[in-house]
């Protein structure tokens, strides 16, 4: 397809939105025409987000959660029980399972999942940092998303944790609560039929 | 599933085209490059997502429209109303919608609409390489099959990144590679597994149509051939697990995964011997259109509903009475569409008193036609 061609600044708008994740050329530059044609203080107001949000916001250097200081909340909670960590993709998974109210341990955030179709080997993610924080945890559950990538993680992380004697687990797939079987899909089903506990 | 109407916008040489389809058999007649298998194309594309004549999607907008849409209202076996609708643009992709909800995963839509095609190219199934058949499988059991899809979509995605991490230079990083052989295995045993069991099934589905088409006594036979060789389902991980790690240090010489699901193959046999290379081309053609029919029997048994059948211009070369035969072995026979160059043949058709409606096509043009 032909490139279309605006003036510089606004070109150089297009093409910095066009890469954030989702957003194609054509979304890049109606976003671009929006904020052109907004006021001067709307416009400042979402710049100045961005820098203040690059600025205040850092990973945490344990478990790299996002936080406004060097360790984050969670990690500084002495309440925590230090014995588990729960190993997630990123500080999303991380808040939807504080939600839950039922985890009490620590986390750590891998940055991702290995794919190597995207370029993503195990070195570019915080693993070597989880082996280095195993000592003294008794139980790391890992909690990646159920995805080909996720599951193979899993599996990775699972042989090379292997050594330092630590219960592994992972979070068993089951039926949404409140739904009747009957309206299950099939491959939910067979998960939840694999992963069944005795009673 | 019965199509009531079929829409066709900018797709291959139909400008806007509508046509009202019938029950029983629809008999799409005209002279060759008039648009009569682009209507089979177009159905093929609205059940799979995929055409059966090109992997570039692009080629089926017609010559400068930005975008074709195809657009097929069905009534299912309770008589409830779907419509599907399949629209490519270039500037926005694929998008698909079922009663006018938006369908992100195509995969879960597979199998709405399951169909079965008998085209003069399937020859290659019993005549070429293995790839087809495995296709032919992959196929009809995506169709029937929501987690045989699921798990077809996972192996492969698995299967690329393993050839990748043998690509690449220096990465010797065995726990890496051993992550996507556990992902190939957990995935690869439930093809395997799911292929074996539909293979005996159509076996003796085969082995009916086979002698009632052919009026002969021959006995064929199709039997699965795994690459991994592991007997029983019991050794099975294990099998699979050492036969990965045995392969291993050739697979990295060879940048490529050399066994699982997608090295293997079927057997066709006649009389005990390989149809592939001592069949004659009559028994070739025999086999073909009696495995087809297994496949459209087993879709029928597996998803209780009638399967779309699309002959496309196959009939050229057989006589009235094998398609009597044949249309008369299709149990409860559902809806069909044939494309032909002479229309008159079916009057020659023995055995058969269904519906049959006539659609004569002329340069992109469907007009409904009575036949005298
Ligand atoms: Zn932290």
């Amino acid at each position: 397809m032909p490139t279309e061609l605006y003036p510089s600044a606004l070109e150089e708008l297009i093409e910095e939105l066009g890469r954030l994740p989702g957003i194609g050329r054509k979304t890049a530059a109606r976003l671009a025409f929006y904020i052109l044609n907004s006021d001067q203080n709307e416009a400042l107001a979402l710049a100045e987000a961005i820098i203040q949000l690059k600025k205040k916001i850092q990973f945490c250097s344990i478990c790299f959660n996002i936080s406004e200081q060097e360790i984050c909340g969670i990690c500084r909670d002495l309440e925590r029980n230090r014995k588990q960590i729960c190993v997630i993709e990123d500080p999303g998974s991380l808040i939807m399972i504080e939600k839950t109210n039922e985890y009490q341990g620590l986390y750590h955030v891998l940055g991702g999942v290995i794919s190597p179709l995207d370029g993503i080997g195990a070195e570019n993610l915080h693993i070597n940092e989880l082996i280095g924080r195993i000592k003294n945890v008794e139980e790391v559950i890992l909690a990646l998303n159920p995805s080909t990538e996720g599951e193979a993680t899993s599996i990775y992380l699972s042989k090379i944790l292997k050594p330092f004697e630590v219960k592994i687990t992972r979070l068993a797939r089951g039926i949404p609560l409140g739904s009747h079987l009957e309206f299950v899909d099939e491959l939910t089903l067979s998960k939840a039929l694999k992963s069944r506990l005795e009673l | 599933m019965v199509l009531k109407k079929l829409k066709l916008v900018n797709f291959r040489n139909y400008v806007d085209e509508e046509i009202v389809f019938n029950h029983g058999i629809n008999i799409l007649f005209g002279q060759n490059g008039q648009g009569k298998t682009n209507i089979l194309e177009s159905l093929y594309y609205l059940g799979l997502t995929k055409s059966f004549r090109t992997n570039n999607d692009q080629n089926l907008i017609l010559n400068n429209a930005p975008f074709f849409r195809i657009e097929g209202e069905f009534s299912t076996d309770v008589k409830r109303k779907v419509v599907v609708s399949l629209a490519l643009s270039l500037s926005e992709g694929k998008r698909l919608k079922v009663n006018q909800q938006k369908i992100l995963k195509f995969s879960d839509y597979i199998g709405t609409v399951p169909l079965v095609l008998l085209a003069p190219s399937d020859l290659d199934i019993s005549q070429g390489g293995p790839h087809r058949r495995r296709q032919f499988l992959d196929i009809m059991l995506s169709q029937s099959s929501r987690l045989y899809l699921h798990h077809l979509l996972q192996y492969r995605r698995s299967l690329k990144q393993r050839n990748l991490l043998l690509q690449a230079e220096g990465m010797s990083d065995p726990p890496a590679l051993e992550a996507w052989e556990e992902a190939l295995i957990q995935h690869g045993i439930v093809l395997i597994e799911k292929r074996e069991e539909a293979v005996r099934q159509i076996d003796e589905m085969v082995k009916t149509y086979y002698g009632r088409l052919s009026g002969k006594t021959d006995k064929v036979k199709i039997v699965y051939q795994s690459s991994l060789n592991i007997n029983g389902p019991d050794s099975r991980p294990e099998g699979y697990r050492q036969a990965m790690t045995r392969n291993r240090e050739k697979d990295r010489q060879l940048q490529t995964t050399r066994v699982g699901p997608h090295r293997d193959d079927m057997l066709f046999l006649i009389n005990g011997k390989p149809l592939r290379w001592m069949g004659s081309q009559g028994e070739h053609k025999t086999f073909i259109i009696a495995l087809r029919m297994a496949e459209y029997q087993y879709l029928q048994t597996v998803r209780e509903s009638l399967p779309l059948l699309l002959f496309d211009d196959i009939f050229g070369e057989l006589d009235g009475s094998r398609i009597g035969n044949m249309i008369e072995s299709l149990s409860r026979i559902g809806q069909v569409f044939i494309t032909t160059t002479s229309p008159d043949f079916f009057g020659k058709v023995e055995n058969w008193q269904g519906e049959t409606s006539f659609y004569e096509i002329v340069n992109g043009k469907v007009s409904a036609r009575e036949l005298v």
